[in-house]
């Protein structure tokens, strides 16, 4: 008995960490929906087949790049357009190390895409936060950043431009790069699709606990007033580095996914187009919410790719006005907008069954 | 007494080594200066407050309060001269370091965090200071009497609950001294003396220091019984509240000075 009521009570704290006033949907419902959203994602590969599974991993693991801009844009303020910098480097490191030592050194190539994505964050952060640079500043040099890259990769097709026996490629990129391999397996078409989804619900609820947490409170508390927080005594330089850090270590796991997802990089990871998706991602779905992030990516690239693939040439301008639509209807995001329907509706069930007989209403919202 | 630039030990310091006797001082400048191009906002001042004292700081506009107000947080670096804290030379810490020694601080304008609850207001302030989050919130909203605010955003509190907001934020840090810039600018008459009221039951059921910029003569009135009064970035007069009131001199600069 004592066994399990102490395994139970353990249960609800660790659910209770998942929750909190930094996170959108808190209550019971939030998390039925959530779990059956969860057995929808595992179910689709056995409708649609291995191959489409496959291809949609490719929404799955833009998630990481939407989750870091959340992250640190949504939770502490810093609107970077760089994130697909450190994609992109992950993603090019990923090809040089197994394109160097072969499909069994994926697994340690995935390591050092993260370490390279994660310090070259971390050194551009550091001159940024500590050089004074604030506010939009921060997305100037970040966007800069992510072009010069992009500049200095479409150079590289020359010969000299050569790491042992992985070649950079210029604008043709790097062909070849070979598919996760795990022991003998290697991960393609359902298999990698459901490494992508486990990888990215490990993520989320993972950031959930952080952003909940007290180190998730010194983040809001310097996203709202950077002074404000500095005269409590936290050294928001500090705070601000390391956000921006662990946003570089996000963006550079979805690419070191992505280099194996596609078996190819090329500079068009580091182009303005690329640059603006994330933000526009992480806009539509609501800055400060997690699960908007990654369904807003996953909706409007699988719509962006239904539109090119069906030919339409309205593709563009439907996304175009799509996002116009959002961001003058819903200047917060989607699942923001949602959240505050549903507690509107449920005020509203509640004033009307509290008129309809003298019970107490139960406690209906889990938040 | 004028410190060399290369002087950085506190005198008083280097006294309690000397003879065993802690100084009464927690805060002391020693030939301050802050000058702005051709302007000196802050000159040559040395300015003492003992432990445990509420002390105000009045003067005219553009005495110079502000800007010395920032040279005391770190806000602003001095052009010349050193700041000491609590025994130690504070001249080169940056406001958190400040902070985190125990000196709190709220600036004129009220800044919370708008958009969050009364609840997280003043979470994100304790958690630094304490593990016993809980604890030391439900102490201090009974204490500022905001039990019913709990979770009112903090952009639907009216002005006067804001600045008391802020207050209790700096309070909950547990700090040694609250360093306050015209913490009643703005309220109404029962607001302020409720300001009042609550700053000296702070000041005297703890030990803490409290040192208050102020432009009201009538709050000064209310909190303080010592009083330095600054003029043209100068110390002018540093004497007992009703000695100030009835100074000549003193209400001249006030009059000539609006």
């Amino acid at each position: 008995m004592g066994k399990v009521s102490s395994a139970l009570s353990r249960a609800k704290a660790v659910f209770g960490a998942l929750n909190g006033p930094n996170t959108y949907g808190n209550s019971r419902a939030f998390w039925v929906a959530f779990a059956v959203a969860l057995v929808g994602v595992f179910l689709y590969p056995l409708v649609t087949g291995s191959y489409r599974a496959g291809q949609s991993a490719q929404f799955l693991l833009y998630g990481f790049l939407a989750l870091s801009l959340c992250f640190i844009w949504g939770y502490c303020g810093v609107l970077s357009f760089g994130q697909v910098a450190f994609f992109g480097l992950a993603g090019y490191t990923f090809g040089v190390v197994t394109l160097n030592f072969g499909a069994s050194s994926t697994l340690p190539a995935i390591g050092a895409s993260v370490v390279v994505a994660t310090v070259v964050a971390l050194a551009l952060g550091y001159f940024m936060f500590y050089g004074g640079v604030r506010d939009v500043y921060v997305t100037i040099i970040t966007l800069a950043f992510t072009l010069v890259l992009f500049t200095f990769m479409a150079q590289t097709a020359g010969s000299e431009w050569t790491i042992g026996e992985a070649a950079l490629g210029g604008f043709n990129g790097m062909p070849g790069i070979p598919n996760i391999t795990v022991g003998e397996t290697s991960l393609t078409g359902e298999s990698f699709y459901y490494l992508v989804a486990g990888l990215l619900l490990v993520t989320y609820l993972g950031l959930r606990v952080l952003v909940n947490s007290r180190y998730g409170r010194i983040m809001v508390a310097v996203r709202e007033d950077e002074d404000r927080a500095e005269m409590l005594g936290y050294n928001t330089n500090l705070v601000k580095l390391v956000v921006f850090t662990f946003g570089g270590t996000l963006a550079g796991v979805g690419g070191a996914l992505f280099a194996s997802w596609g078996n190819y990089v090329d500079p068009s990871v580091f182009e303005l187009s690329f640059a603006a998706l994330p933000v526009v991602w992480v806009s539509v779905g609501g800055r400060e919410s997690l699960v908007g992030a990654i369904a807003a990516t996953f909706a409007i690239e699988r719509l962006s790719q239904y539109l090119a693939a069906t030919g339409s040439e309205w593709a563009l301008v439907i996304i175009g006005a799509l996002l116009l639509f959002v961001i003058l209807f819903m200047p917060s995001g989607v699942v923001p907008k949602l959240d505050d329907g549903a507690r509107f509706a449920l005020s509203w069930v509640k004033k009307k069954r509290g008129a309809a007989s003298e019970r107490e209403v139960s406690h209906v919202d889990g938040d | 007494m004028t410190a060399t630039e290369s002087e950085t030990k506190d005198p008083r310091a280097a006294a309690t080594e000397r003879t065993g006797l802690r100084s009464p001082d927690i805060l002391s400048t020693d030939a301050l200066t802050k000058r702005f191009g051709g302007i000196t906002a802050v000159d040559d001042v040395n300015f003492t407050v003992e432990e445990g004292e509420l002390r105000c700081l009045i003067g005219p506009n553009g005495a110079g309060k502000s800007t010395l107000f920032k040279l005391l947080t770190g806000h602003h670096k001095p052009t010349s001269g050193r700041v000491y804290y609590d025994g130690d030379d504070v001249t080169n810490l940056k406001p958190h370091e400040r902070v985190r020694r125990g000196m709190s601080m709220k600036f004129q304008v009220p800044s919370v965090f708008e958009s969050l609850s009364v609840r997280e207001n003043l979470r994100i302030a304790i958690q630094r200071v304490t593990n016993d989050v809980d604890a030391r919130l439900g102490e201090t909203l009974e204490e500022f009497g905001m039990e019913d605010k709990i979770d009112t955003p903090a952009e639907d509190l009216s002005h006067g609950e804001t600045q008391v907001l802020e207050i209790a934020m700096a309070s909950a840090l547990d700090p040694k001294m609250l360093l306050l810039d015209e913490p009643v600018a703005g309220m109404s008459v029962e607001e302020t003396e409720k300001v009042a009221g609550m700053l000296n039951r702070l000041n005297e059921e703890t030990d803490k220091t409290f040192v208050v910029i102020e432009h009201d003569i009538d709050f000064v009135e209310m909190i303080s019984d010592r009083v330095t009064v600054l003029n043209q970035g100068q110390i002018f007069r540093q004497d007992s509240i009703e000695a100030i009131k009835n100074d000549p001199e003193v209400r001249e600069i006030y009059l000539g000075g609006e």
